[in-house]
């Protein structure tokens, strides 16, 4: 999304000086594929897209993504 | 999870291939797989919010799911479990940005506002509301203990040292990380 607003000249440069509290930002988060320069985001919150299971029924843990489309039974 | 785009992705990590492939031989056999897998399994998409009470009254037994969502579960159901699958996985990020001046006539309290989301007890108020990983790395201190310890909250929140982005394995606007395996196999109760 912020990719095609910036092609699109919809977003304009963040003024830093005004968001302290920028500087305490992961630096893993400042300088992203879609906005190299980090000038016109600031990065908030994030989550992970992951593998969840029914401990009572499952009787192994997920390991990689192949766990996801392995049969449980024959019926499920 | 209703997200195909996700769900293809994973089929190419699954057959082995990058979830970024451009690959036409690649992606044909994630689809095939896809197809067989959804032939042999009962293989349904639901809301990613629905996930969690479907895994508790025992419709699903494995899924696709987000942190955020199986972390809040987790709170009232420990028979959920969550893993970050050690091929890797995605983060999507929440960002706030500034519209060009001529939409933004008051950029200036914008700015102020998205320095006060940032103050370490704000982002914290989020995140106990949210269950969603803040970027801010002084939030950890006003977490909620029962968040903060939470499985499915630390995947997101293990520290993100490791995780290195990579502009080879961008996917449309989710990040694909390779996971290293102390993290991705057993998430730590600890801080």
């Amino acid at each position: 999304m912020i990719e095609s607003l910036r092609a699109a000249g919809r977003l304009g440069d963040l003024n830093f000086q005004n968001i302290p509290n920028r500087k305490e930002v992961e630096d893993e988060f400042t300088a992203l594929p879609f906005d190299p320069s980090a000038s016109s985001y600031v990065p908030l919150t994030w989550r992970t897209v992951g593998i969840a299971y029914n401990v009572a029924i499952l009787d192994e843990t997920p390991r990689t993504w192949s766990d996801l489309f392995t049969p449980i039974s024959p019926d499920r | 999870m209703d997200d195909s785009h996700l769900l293809f992705a994973a089929a190419l990590l699954a057959t082995g291939a990058s979830p970024s492939s451009n690959s036409e031989t690649q992606i044909k056999v994630a689809g095939d797989f896809l197809v067989t897998s959804t032939e042999q399994t009962k293989f349904e998409f639901v809301h990613h919010q629905a996930v969690a009470d479907l895994l508790q009254n025992h419709h699903l037994i494995v899924c696709m799911a987000l942190s955020s969502d199986i972390a809040r579960a987790v709170q009232s159901n420990p028979n959920i479990g969550f893993v970050v699958p050690a091929d890797g996985t995605w983060i999507s990020l929440d960002c706030i940005v500034a519209f060009a001046p001529n939409d933004a006539h008051q950029k200036e309290i914008g700015e102020d506002f998205i320095n006060f989301l940032l103050l370490p007890s704000g982002a914290a108020e989020i995140a106990n509301y949210s269950f969603k990983a803040n970027t801010d790395r002084r939030e950890r201190a006003f977490l909620e203990p029962a968040i903060k310890f939470d499985p499915a909250y630390q995947s997101t929140t293990y520290g993100l040292s490791p995780l290195r982005m990579s502009n080879q394995d961008q996917f449309q606007q989710q990040i694909f990380h390779q996971i290293p395996p102390e993290i991705a196999t057993e998430p730590s109760s600890s801080d």
